[in-house]
């Protein structure tokens, strides 16, 4: 098993000395919006567990986003469900991972700014200048990506949190919008509500309500 | 800028927002500042990257918002526009640059979208289509 460094360190033998990891959280649920994260890491090793953000239990997320507040550079993007209907998963995925880049890049020193390489999870191909590499299971293989899921997989969480005590009769605070036996009997018992994503199996043919 | 301006602006972009995102565009940043100008919203479309101004109006008197784009602003916007594509280097990517225009006048306030504005000859300056 090669180590959680392999792919920052191959690239940086080729020069680039910026790494930035990228990861998203929510494509597969029935509601809520798509999160994508883009981390640039300060340090080489950090007190809390930076692993895949499905690894950690949700206290090591919380201690791990903690730290990563003040140890790396990030950017979070942010597409909601109406775009999702509109222009489809995959290209809303790529658009809240560009977003999520860009406010990245707008926060890096001047420095950093230079020879800068995207590592993406997965094998989402990205319209973007930089020198980019998709890496299936990245957020298991590379750290600045499994810390970019943990950004995108805690900032989602919150945000499904909220949701929860706009529309508690859905319990999102419990499956966080994905399509759970319990989430499917509360779509089938009170129809969808305004944050369900009208273009996805399961939820289309049901009634609004809340 | 008086605080109402730009409160306008800032409303004004939202609104935007809202009206590009039901047009399927999906923004990418807000407020790209350089020193050579402002971008307000900066979206894809499928994969064309707009570079768009948003202009707000509260009475008509003046004329609609998309009349004061002017040969200037355009230009300040261009630059900007050059310097976030060499940044990201991005120069060979489709781009264009769009106007949203927003009549507040109106009880409900009219959203026009002008794509394709203007466009940049060889020389980087630009021209009315």
């Amino acid at each position: 098993m090669r180590d959680m460094t392999y792919y920052e360190r191959k690239y940086r033998t080729l020069g680039r000395t910026t790494i930035i990891g990228v990861d998203e959280a929510g494509r597969g649920p029935l509601a809520g919006p798509v999160v994508a994260a883009a981390v640039c890491l300060k340090k080489r090793s950090f007190a809390s567990r930076i692993d895949d953000s499905k690894r950690l239990s949700v206290s090591q997320r919380a201690a791990a986003y903690h730290e990563l507040m003040t140890g790396c550079f990030y950017g979070i993007g942010i597409v909601n469900e109406a775009v999702i209907d509109r222009i489809n998963i995959l290209a809303a995925t790529k658009c809240a991972m560009e977003q999520a880049i860009e406010r990245l890049f707008a926060r890096l020193p001047d420095r950093r700014r230079e020879a800068v390489h995207v590592l993406i999870d997965g094998t989402v191909r990205l319209d973007i200048g930089f020198y980019n590499t998709c890496i299936v299971k990245g957020d298991q293989k590379d750290r600045s990506i499994a810390a970019a899921s943990i950004l995108a997989k805690v900032t989602r969480d919150r945000i499904m949190g909220i949701y929860d005590s706009v529309f508690p009769s859905w319990g999102f605070m419990q499956h966080k919008g994905y399509p759970t036996k319990s989430h499917r009997r509360a779509i089938d018992r009170f129809g969808r509500s305004r944050i369900h994503r009208i273009s996805f199996c399961g939820v289309k043919d049901k009634p609004l309500s809340g | 800028m008086s605080k109402t301006n730009r409160c306008l602006g800032k409303q004004g972009e939202d609104l935007a927002l809202a009206y590009l995102a039901r047009q399927g565009y999906c923004c990418i940043a807000r407020n790209f500042r350089t020193r050579f100008g402002e971008i307000d919203i900066i979206a894809r479309d499928g994969g064309t990257l707009c570079f768009i101004e948003v202009k707000t109006r509260a009475g008509g008197s003046f004329g609609r918002g998309a009349d004061s784009v002017i040969r200037n602003k355009q230009r300040h916007m261009a630059r900007a526009a050059l310097q976030f594509l060499q940044s990201r280097h991005l120069l060979d990517a489709p781009c264009r640059f769009d106007v949203v225009s927003i009549d507040k006048a109106q009880q409900v306030p009219v959203v026009d979208l002008i794509r394709n504005a203007f466009v940049l000859d060889e020389n980087n300056e630009v021209s009315d289509v």
